[in-house]
C-alpha cells in the first residue's frame, strides 16, 4: 500500500509541476498582458513619457523580459519557497486575496453540496425502485430539464422572478442595505437570504447530473444476483436498499465525489458572476484576463495540487469502501 | 547635473533615481522588490531624498530649507494665489486636481501660523501629514467606514465644510452595467449611472407606468459624455506614394471618409437611437470650443466633392446621399491616382504606395458589438461596388486593436476619446505625439502639420476663450481636411434616481457633464426621512 501512495504521490508532482508549467505557458501567450494594459493607461496621462518608453519600463520591472522557461523557473523558486508575491491586478498579496474570496465560495458551493446530496440521491434511489414508472418518469423530466438549462439562463430566470417581478429578493449581492446596521445573527441572516438564489441556481444545474448517476447505478446494483437473493430471503425492502443496495452504490459516487474537493476551491464563475458575489471563481477569472500572472499561478497550483490530493485519497478510499479491490 | 547660476554643478532629482538604481547593481527585479515601488513611489523616494538632501544646500534657499513657496500666497481663509511660471490653459485644472482638505484633517492647528511660516506641522516634519497618507481623510460629505463584499460603506461627515449631509449612511454598491437600471427597479441601490443606449432606456422606459425614462419607479438625468467615438485613418499607411499629405493622399483618404460618414446617421440611430448625435468635427459637443451648427462656416463632415462642391441637399432622400457620396469617393480615387475601368464601372489598379484593398479595425468583441459597426458594413459594400474592398477586423480581445494602434501599424480603426475639460489638442494631435517619436503615443492619425502644431501651441498660451476657439476651428478644419478622423457620434450618460425612494426635489438641480449628481450629495434625502 505505502509503495502504492509514494508512486502516486511522485506522479502527482510531475503532474503539478508540468501543469503549472502549461497554465504560466498560456498566460504569457496571451494577447495582451498586464503590462501592456498598464502601460497602456498610463501613456494616457498628461505628462506621460510615451506607451514604448513605460512599456519597456515595466516589461522589465515585472520581469516579462525573461523567456517562458526562465520565468517559470524563478517563479517556481520563488513559489517553493512559500513566496507567492503580489497580485498585480489587486495589488495586495495573492495569498489575502484567496482568503479574502475563497470564505464566499467555500459556503456557496457546501450548502449547494448537501442540498444536492439531499435531493438526487434520494430522487435517482426512487426512480430506479420505481423504473419506467410515473416517479421515474417524473424524476427523469426534471433531472433532463435541469441538465438541458444553462446556468446563465436559470440565474437570469430565477432573478426576473423573484427579484424583478415579486420582489422577494435582492437582484444581486451577497448583502442588503442594513447589513451594516444588524447585529450577528442579523448579518447572517441577511447573507443566508442573498444565497437563496445562487445556492437555487447552483443546486438546479447540477440536479440532473448526480440524479441521473445515482439511478443508473442503483439499477445496475438493483439487478444483481445478490440482491435477487436478499429479497429471496425475505429481507424487508427497505433493508434491501439501504444494507445491501445502496452501498454497493458507493464506489461509482466515491468518484464523483473525489472532484468535489477542488469544486469547492474553484468557485462558480458564472454563477458568481451573474450574482455579483466576489468569490473566488470570480476573482480567478478577473485575474486571468487581466494577466495576473502571481494570482493566476497561485490559484492555478493550488487547484492542481487540491485535484492530486483528491484524486489520491479516491484511489486509497475505493480498498477501504471494497475489499475485493486490491492495490497492487 | 545642472548649474544653478554659475554656482558648482549640483545634483538633480534624476541623479538620485541613477544612483538608488545603481546601489543594485542594475538588476531591476531586485531593486523593485526592494524599493517596493511602482513607478510613483520610486519617484517619490528619490523626490523625498532630493529634497531632503539638496535644499539646505541651494544657494536660493534659507539655511535649512525654504520658510515657504513665494508664488504659493493665502488670499483669505477661503482663496489662494498661485503664480505658474509661463501660461498654459491646461495648466489650471492640473493644479484644481489637487484635493483641498481643511487643516483638522492634514494637520495640527494648534501649529498653523501662516505669517510665521507655520503650516500645521513641525518644520521639516512632516510625520504628521504622513501618518495619515495610507488612510481615507474624511474631509469630504462622507467618511470612510469600511469595504467588504463589494460594498463601500460610508457614514456623514459632522464637519464638512457645507455642512452635514441630510442623510446619514451611504454605500457605494460594485454593479454590473446591466444590472444598474434593475437594481434601482428592484430596490437593490438606490441610484445608478448607465450608458445611454437605445435597449438600456428602453428597459428604463418599461419599468415606469406612463413608459417614460422618467415616471414613478425611476427618474432619468441625461448628460452628453465627455468624449466621442470616431474612425480613425492612419495617414502614414493610408496614403499615395509615401507623402502623408500629398494632394492624392487626402483624395485617397477623403474618397474613405466620404463613403463612411454617409452611413454614420441610420448606424448610430440604430444603436443609440435619441441617446447620440452625429458630430461633425473632432470634438465633443460637451466643450465650450466645440463648433456650434449655427458658427460660421459649420459643415457637415466630409460633405464636399474633389470640385469643392457639396454633394448634399437638404431635401436629399437617403438613398440619394448614398449614390452621392459613392460618385465622390469615385472621383476622389480617381484625382488620387487609382486607375478606372468604365466598361466594367471598377477600379483595377492603385497608385505607388497606396492599394485597393484596407483593413478597418472595430473593438466590437468579434460580434459587432459596436456602435459603428454598422457604418463599416454598409460602407464596405458601397466601396465593393467601385471594386475597392474594407476589408473588417472585429477581433474578439480589443487588445489586438490596440496592439496595432501603438505599433503604429493599423490603417483605419474604429474607437472613442475620452476628452478633458480643457479642449486641448497637444496629447493628440502635436506631431511629437506620434507614435514612437518619444511622445505621448497618443498621435495614432500620425497627422504631422507644422500649421496645426502652430495653432495648437497658440491656443494652449492663451487664456481668451474666444481667441482660443477661433483657433480650434481652424485646427479642427486642418484635421478634417487632412482626412485623418471621422467624427461619428456623440453619446450621452444616465444617471438613474428611485423615484420612490429618494425625495426627487433634493437632487443638485442643474445636473451636467461637468456638474455631477455628487456635488450637492449633503442636499440628497430619502424619501422615507422626509
Amino acid at each position: 500500500m505505502w509503495k502504492f501512495i509514494a508512486r502516486r504521490a511522485l506522479l502527482a508532482v510531475f503532474i503539478i509541476v508540468f501543469g503549472s508549467l502549461i497554465c504560466y505557458a498560456v498566460i504569457r501567450m496571451l494577447p495582451s498582458s498586464y503590462v501592456e494594459r498598464v502601460a497602456r493607461q498610463r501613456s494616457t496621462m498628461p505628462g506621460s513619457p510615451g506607451y514604448q518608453v513605460i512599456l519597456a519600463q515595466l516589461t522589465e520591472r515585472y520581469g516579462m523580459d525573461r523567456s517562458i522557461l526562465s520565468g517559470f523557473g524563478v517563479w517556481g523558486a520563488n513559489a517553493l519557497r512559500g513566496q507567492w508575491g503580489n497580485s498585480w491586478f489587486f495589488d495586495v498579496p495573492v495569498t489575502r486575496k484567496f482568503a479574502d474570496v475563497i470564505g464566499y465560495s467555500i459556503a456557496l458551493n457546501i450548502i449547494t453540496l448537501f442540498l444536492e446530496m439531499g435531493l438526487c440521491v434520494p430522487m435517482g434511489i426512487a426512480a430506479a425502485r420505481k423504473q419506467y414508472g410515473r416517479t421515474d418518469y417524473a424524476v427523469t423530466v426534471i433531472a433532463l430539464a435541469c441538465v438541458s438549462l444553462p446556468v446563465f439562463f436559470l440565474a437570469t430566470l430565477l432573478k426576473y422572478v423573484f427579484s424583478i417581478k415579486l420582489g422577494w429578493l435582492d437582484l444581486y449581492g451577497v448583502v442588503g442595505r442594513y447589513y451594516q446596521q444588524l447585529d450577528a445573527f442579523g448579518k447572517l441572516k441577511d447573507m443566508a437570504v442573498h444565497m437563496i438564489m445562487p445556492v437555487a441556481t447552483l443546486t438546479l444545474a447540477n440536479l440532473g447530473g448526480l440524479t441521473r448517476f445515482t439511478r443508473t447505478n442503483m439499477l445496475e446494483v438493483l439487478n444483481a444476483d445478490y440482491i435477487r437473493t436478499a429479497r429471496a430471503k425475505g429481507l424487508p425492502e427497505r433493508v434491501v436498499i439501504s444494507r445491501h443496495a445502496f452501498r454497493n452504490t458507493l464506489i461509482p459516487l466515491i468518484t464523483y465525489m473525489s472532484y468535489l474537493l477542488p469544486g469547492l476551491f474553484s468557485g462558480s464563475m458564472i454563477t458568481e458572476t451573474l450574482f455579483q458575489i466576489p468569490g473566488i471563481g470570480y476573482i480567478s477569472y478577473q485575474a486571468m484576463t487581466g494577466g495576473d500572472i502571481p494570482f493566476a499561478m497561485f490559484y492555478a497550483t493550488f487547484l492542481t495540487v487540491l485535484t492530486q490530493v483528491s484524486l489520491m485519497t479516491a484511489d486509497i478510499l475505493y480498498a477501504a469502501v471494497d475489499p475485493r479491490v486490491r492495490v497492487q | 547635473m545642472e548649474n544653478r547660476g554659475g554656482e558648482e554643478d549640483l545634483p538633480v532629482i534624476a541623479d538620485y533615481f541613477e544612483e538608488t538604481y545603481a546601489a543594485y547593481s542594475g538588476d531591476a527585479a531586485a531593486y523593485w522588490e526592494t524599493e517596493q515601488a511602482d513607478g510613483t513611489d520610486v519617484l517619490e523616494t528619490a523626490r523625498v531624498a532630493f529634497i531632503a538632501e539638496q535644499s539646505p544646500l541651494d544657494a536660493g534657499a534659507a539655511e535649512g530649507g525654504v520658510p515657504n513657496i513665494a508664488g504659493i500666497k493665502k488670499i483669505d481663509q477661503y482663496t489662494i494665489e498661485v503664480t505658474t511660471a509661463g501660461y498654459e490653459a491646461p495648466a489650471i485644472y492640473s493644479i484644481l486636481g489637487i484635493p483641498i482638505s481643511p487643516l483638522r484633517y492634514y494637520g495640527d492647528p494648534a501649529l498653523y501660523d501662516y505669517d510665521d511660516n507655520q503650516f500645521g506641522h513641525p518644520y521639516g516634519d512632516l510625520s504628521i501629514v504622513e501618518s495619515k497618507t495610507s488612510h481615507p481623510v474624511g474631509a469630504g460629505p462622507y467618511k470612510f467606514l469600511s469595504y467588504e463584499n463589494r460594498t463601500v460603506y460610508y457614514e456623514a461627515n459632522e464637519h464638512f465644510y457645507k455642512g452635514e449631509p441630510l442623510t446619514k449612511y451611504l454605500q457605494f454598491k460594485e454593479t454590473l452595467n446591466s444590472e444598474v437600471a434593475p437594481g434601482v427597479m428592484t430596490a437593490t441601490v438606490d441610484a445608478g449611472e448607465m450608458n445611454g443606449n437605445k435597449s438600456n432606456y428602453a428597459l428604463v422606459a418599461g419599468y415606469n407606468s406612463g413608459g417614460e425614462v422618467t415616471g414613478d419607479v425611476i427618474t432619468t438625468i441625461s448628460v452628453d459624455n465627455l468624449g466621442y467615438g470616431y474612425i480613425g485613418l492612419n495617414a502614414e499607411s493610408v496614403s499615395v506614394g509615401g507623402e502623408p499629405f500629398s494632394d492624392a493622399s487626402k483624395y485617397l483618404r477623403k474618397a474613405l471618409a466620404t463613403v463612411l460618414a454617409v452611413y454614420r446617421d441610420v448606424a448610430v440611430d440604430t444603436y443609440y437611437g435619441d441617446a447620440a448625435n452625429i458630430i461633425n468635427y473632432p470634438i465633443s459637443n460637451t466643450s465650450w470650443a466645440a463648433p456650434r451648427t449655427t458658427d460660421e462656416g459649420y459643415k457637415l463632415a466630409f460633405s464636399v466633392g474633389v470640385d469643392g462642391a457639396d454633394l448634399y441637399t437638404s431635401d436629399m432622400k437617403s438613398e440619394d446621399k448614398y449614390a452621392a457620396a459613392i460618385e465622390a469617393a469615385r472621383q476622389y480615387l480617381i484625382a488620387a491616382g487609382y486607375t478606372f475601368d468604365e466598361g466594367t464601372g471598377l477600379f483595377t489598379a492603385a497608385p505607388e504606395g497606396a492599394k485597393l484593398e484596407y483593413e478597418i479595425i472595430i473593438g466590437g468583441a468579434g460580434i459587432g458589438d459596436h456602435p459603428s459597426f454598422g457604418v463599416l458594413t454598409d460602407a464596405s459594400a458601397a466601396l465593393a461596388t467601385l471594386g475597392v474592398t474594407l476589408k473588417i477586423n472585429d477581433p474578439a480581445d480589443t487588445n489586438v486593436m490596440w496592439n496595432e494602434l501603438d505599433a503604429g501599424t493599423q490603417e483605419l480603426w474604429c474607437a472613442a476619446w475620452q476628452s478633458t475639460i480643457d479642449p486641448d489638442m497637444y496629447q493628440i494631435y502635436h506631431s511629437s505625439n506620434i507614435v514612437g517619436l518619444g511622445g505621448s503615443d497618443s498621435n495614432h492619425y500620425h497627422i504631422a502639420l507644422p500649421e496645426l502644431d502652430q495653432l495648437i501651441i497658440d491656443a494652449r498660451k492663451s487664456d481668451d476663450q474666444a481667441y482660443r476657439k477661433a483657433v480650434y476651428k481652424q485646427a479642427l478644419d486642418l484635421i478634417v481636411d487632412a482626412a485623418v478622423e471621422i467624427p461619428v457620434y456623440q453619446r450621452q450618460n444616465a444617471r438613474l434616481f428611485s423615484t420612490q425612494r429618494i425625495d426627487i426635489p433634493t437632487l443638485t438641480p442643474d445636473i451636467t457633464t461637468y456638474y455631477g449628481w455628487g456635488a450637492d450629495i449633503e442636499t440628497i434625502v430619502m424619501s422615507a426621512n422626509k
